[in-house]
């Protein structure tokens, strides 16, 4: 006879047990070459390949004084292909023509602009030249590089499964390899770090200006929203600003400059998961990589708080006090809520994980359970931490959709009410020791594919200065309630959030068309007490933020009462 | 140039397929049902992936979405004793990771456990499997749900929807507008369940920390009590439902234009030719044609139609179909033996670099994509073989097309190049 109750007897077992105990943290081998390049192995006997994975300590909040989108334009640039050794002077003299031009036709752009409506086309001659050669020079760049688009040196090598990663904190770009070809890749990409080639420039430019005019920018618009208000003054205040005229603004000259100090070895840490041998591969390793010359001054570059060390008065414990924000939209109806957190190495890093985890890191979890299946208020919602990063004062941000019939200001309440119950009402240490296991067992999944393990480790590197990062949960367990409950009332205050409700404008677009016949109304009702059109209009707005807190029979019937009054 | 000496000669001659996952996987039958196993004992886990196969022509005339309501009521209801939420509290207890994938013609299921709770994990994957729980009010629910989704669609997601659903994409398990899906009753859908869940269609693979003895037993105790179907596969229900497949359709909506072309699958392509075209025509998607970038999709389970999408920059929109119209046309000349014996590397390097991504290797296995015959195959393929695949697969004859954002100027382009639209969406 199956027992439903079997899987939370065995969790009690387990937990009585711990997981962890039969778990184990990577064997990882790690030495450091002698220009500072960081070396983590970890050995995979008799797979015949290895997962290759490179990272650059820096990314979108440390771009010097370029726009964060550099960062993307320096990852696709650097590592999308592998440009042959020698065309860089090939390539210089169509760099320059075609930045030229391509800076001529922007600043022509943006006289054009300034002009009066129909004066615009005397300049058109001279726009269709600047196109022209614009168009000669990338033609010729394509002729030279064209066909390492299509297959490169790594491609025939056989290099698969590339990734390039680009996070508020760092660059990334993996390969998995033959074991054979493992030392041939030390040398290409050697050469690649001690030339870095920026020929390909004005192709990624272009793809990346493609992307944002069709609305897909690297993050999310509305995160930068958030991250502008909730971590003003810090680093990661403008690390999720995309704009095209930010991409169009950066030459490949600037961009050459940020990748030699961005780049230098001090700044980069390498991950090898699979048939290597960690003391084997060093003397390799110390001949390729680690013949890159060290960049002096380059740490003058970092423009991030140092890690978190206990005593120092890093001032994450701060906060500027709670901010709400109303933002319109063009579409996307939303809640954020942003809580300034500690960064990663922070010793309350552990008891916040499992509290994000307690509140919705799981499908049973008390946000998801609460509010999506059993209230029906929300219909998508996601907690996240380290938004968006880990290295400096971050966010931890639950992100929530409300459902057909739900509103903004409804779901935010629920939110507030279950951060608050958490707070207040008794946390049992049961419930504390199964977000645990969850993620003991994520920690232990992560292990399970050599990608994502190469991954875990390097991030945990570059945002927290030790692989160990990435299983503190393995490494620590035994968290009480009281450290849970203790830091939710530390961090998940007002005076630490920034709440911002995205939505559409009710005035420019009604969501149904009950909500257009009560502006309708509302406007006629409005006009005739008050003159002025943008009191008239924030008033207007404010009620029908109120009126969609009402279910639709309670809308109706205030539409109806509404109409008896404006009525003649 | 690319030379192919050193590293990419010696990894060409030297590599042998299959990798590690094939070369240890351990294959056995339980009552009816295929079983594979793969030991790896360095981590204290257990994946677990069972795919139930079934055809597109089981679907039933004019209840064609009836495979992705069922999905639907799947993924809302219960299994065995429990209910949803009962049923994630206990993967959650022991943090386990769960999922359900449907496609047309595939229900796929994965879970990942502690291998010390492999007991717990294989009950609660053979209840989510043979005993889901459907709540009568909850598939209601699902439903208006479904069709309100549905009606809300923009023109430019309805033509999308109506476009992948005629080329048959089996991502799209729903027909545009969840036509008939208001005819469909519960019987249907317990007997349509019941038809196309069945152990004969399905393979499990285990991957982990467990050994044959141990793999045996746990399947025997818990799906060893899978019957076979109650009813045979019944194929041809669907030979009325598909319409005539429009050629272009093109969909009126202020907005980036992008360009669309599918083609299902030819009857002459092989599939030790089809184990090379991705990669080829993900050579082709790095190209740039002309000021448009053209990415093809062909993904390596063998049932998904080839779907190739361009994009323009705004002040090339007029030249987008004529373009890519050319750009196929130039396409269809074929590759060069270069280009066949680089990717005839990257296979056999992917195929090697499996054991790196379990998840991926348990995938394929799960699809018979790992059959030493294959690889055998592969190394046999021609340009001439590659070549007249390519040129089957982009017959201009049966390439349908879609045009989104369209206008009337691009529209007198889509003529001009030969492509008369039957069906335009949202000109009104």
């Amino acid at each position: 006879m199956r027992s439903p109750l079997a899987p939370f007897a065995l969790s009690a077992l387990i937990g009585v047990a711990g997981l962890a105990q039969s778990v184990r943290l990577p064997q990882v081998f790690e030495r450091t070459l002698g220009n500072g390049i960081r070396v983590m192995v970890v050995e995979r006997p008799g797979s015949a390949a290895v997962r290759a994975q490179l990272f650059i300590r820096g990314g979108r909040a440390n771009t010097g004084g370029l726009p964060p989108v550099a960062a993307d334009l320096l990852a696709r640039t650097l590592f999308r292909r592998v440009l042959p050794a020698g065309l860089e002077p090939k390539l210089e003299p169509i760099l320059e023509r075609e930045g030229g031009a391509f800076e001529a036709l922007r600043l022509d752009r943006m006289a054009q602009a300034r002009l009066p409506v129909g004066a615009q086309t005397a300049a058109a001659s001279e726009q269709a030249l600047l196109k022209a050669l614009e168009e000669n020079a990338m033609a010729a760049l394509l002729k030279q590089v064209g066909e390492t688009e299509t297959w490169d040196s790594l491609d025939a090598m056989g290099g698969t499964g590339r990734t390039l990663g680009v996070s508020a904190d760092y660059l990334s770009h993996g390969v998995d390899l033959p074991s054979t070809a493992l030392a041939a890749w030390f040398r290409i990409e050697a050469a690649q770090l001690q030339r870095l080639p920026v020929g390909r420039f004005p192709m990624e430019r272009e793809r990346l200006i493609q992307e944002l005019d069709a609305g897909e920018p690297p993050s999310p618009p509305a995160l930068s929203v958030l991250l502008a208000t909730a971590l003003s003054g810090r680093p990661y205040a403008l690390a999720a600003e995309f704009h095209r005229s930010q991409v169009e603004s950066i030459t490949w000259r600037e961009l050459q400059t940020y990748a030699r100090w961005a780049l230098s070895p001090e700044n980069l840490s390498l991950v090898l998961v699979g048939d290597v041998k960690g003391a084997a591969v060093m003397p390799l390793l110390e001949r390729s990589l680690g013949a890159l010359p060290r960049s002096p001054g380059s740490a003058a570059h970092w423009e991030g708080a140092e890690l978190f060390q206990a005593g120092d008065p890093v001032s994450s414990l701060e906060s500027p006090g709670g901010r709400r924000l109303i933002v319109s939209t063009t579409g996307d109806t939303r809640v954020f809520f942003g809580w300034r957190v500690p960064p990663a190495n922070h010793p309350d890093g552990s008891a916040l994980r499992t509290l994000t985890q307690i509140l919705g890191g799981a499908p049973s979890a008390r946000l998801e359970q609460n509010l999506v299946a059993t209230r029906g208020i929300a219909s998508r919602l996601t907690i996240r931490m380290g938004v968006p990063g880990r290295r400096d004062v971050n966010l931890l941000v639950i992100e929530a959709e409300p459902a057909q019939g739900h509103s903004l200001d409804e779901l935010e309440q629920a939110i507030q009410d279950e951060v608050l119950r958490l707070q207040r009402e008794p946390l049992i240490d049961l419930e504390v020791r199964q977000a645990q296991v969850q993620l003991e067992a994520a920690e232990t999944l992560v292990q399970e594919d050599a990608g994502n393990l190469a991954e875990a480790l390097g991030a945990a590197q570059c945002q927290g200065g030790d692989w160990r990062m990435a299983f503190r949960a393995l490494e620590t367990g035994g968290l009480k309630a009281a450290d849970v409950q203790r830091v939710a009332r530390t961090y998940l205050v007002p005076a630490r959030a920034t709440i911002a409700q995205l939505g559409p404008d009710p005035l420019l677009l009604p969501r149904d068309r009950t909500e257009g016949r009560l502006l309708q109304v509302l406007t006629a009702l409005l006009q005739r007490k008050l003159g002025n059109t943008a009191q008239a209009d924030t008033v207007l707005r404010e009620a029908l933020r109120q009126l969609r807190m009402l279910s639709q029979a309670e809308r109706e019937q205030t539409l109806k009462l509404l109409e008896a009054q404006v009525r003649p | 140039m690319i030379r192919w000496t050193g590293p990419a000669l010696a990894f060409a001659l030297a590599v042998a397929l299959p990798a590690q996952g094939l070369r240890d996987r351990q294959v056995f039958q339980t009552a009816g049902l295929t079983c594979i196993l793969v030991e790896s004992h360095e981590r204290p886990l257990i994946r677990m992936e069972l795919v139930s196969r079934w055809d597109r022509s089981e679907l039933p005339a004019g209840k064609e979405g009836i495979g992705g309501f069922l999905a639907e009521a799947m993924e809302a209801g219960g299994a065995g004793a429990y209910s949803r939420a009962a049923f994630h509290r206990a993967l959650d207890a022991l943090g386990m990771t769960y999922a359900f994938q449907a496609r047309i013609g595939a229900f796929r299921w994965t879970l990942v456990a502690d291998s010390r709770a492999q007991e717990t994990a294989m009950e609660l994957l053979t209840d989510a499997v043979v005993r889901p729980a459907f709540d009568g009010p909850l598939v209601e629910t699902e439903r208006k749900e479904v069709l309100r989704l549905a009606a809300a669609q923009s023109p430019r997601q309805r033509g999308i929807s109506r476009f992948l659903w005629s080329v048959g994409d089996p991502a799209t398990t729903i027909p545009a507008g969840a036509l008939g899906l208001d005819r469909i009753e519960f019987k249907d859908l317990l007997d349509f369940r019941q038809r196309v869940i069945r152990p004969e269609g399905a393979t499990l693979v285990l991957y982990g920390d467990l050994n044959l003895a141990q793999a045996k037993q746990l399947v025997l105790m818990h799906l060893g009590i899978w019957g076979p179907a109650a009813q045979a596969p019944v194929k041809g229900l669907a030979v009325k439902a598909a319409p005539p497949e429009p050629r272009l359709m093109a969909v009126f909506e202020p907005g980036p234009a992008e360009f669309w072309a599918a083609a299902s699958r030819p009857e002459a392509s092989g599939p030790a030719v089809e184990a090379l075209l991705p990669i080829l025509l993900a050579r082709a998607s790095r190209a740039r044609f002309g000021t448009f970038e053209m990415a093809f999709e062909l993904p390596r389970d063998g049932r998904t139609p080839l779907l190739i999408k361009a994009k323009v920059p705004p002040a090339d929109r007029d030249a987008l179909v004529p373009g890519c119209t050319a750009a196929l046309a130039a396409l269809r000349n074929g590759f060069s033996q270069e280009d066949l014996a680089c990717a005839l590397i990257q296979w056999k390097a992917e195929n090697s670099a499996l054991v790196l991504h379990p998840e991926a290797l348990v995938r394929d296995l799960a699809d018979g994509r790992l059959d030493p015959d294959l690889a055998r195959a592969v190394d046999q393929v021609t340009l001439a073989q590659v070549d007249q695949a390519l040129k089957a697969w982009l017959d201009p004859e049966r390439l349908r097309y879609l045009l989104l954002g369209a206008d009337a100027p691009m529209l007198q382009m889509a003529e001009k190049a030969g492509l008369k639209p039957s069906t335009v969406l949202g000109a009104d």
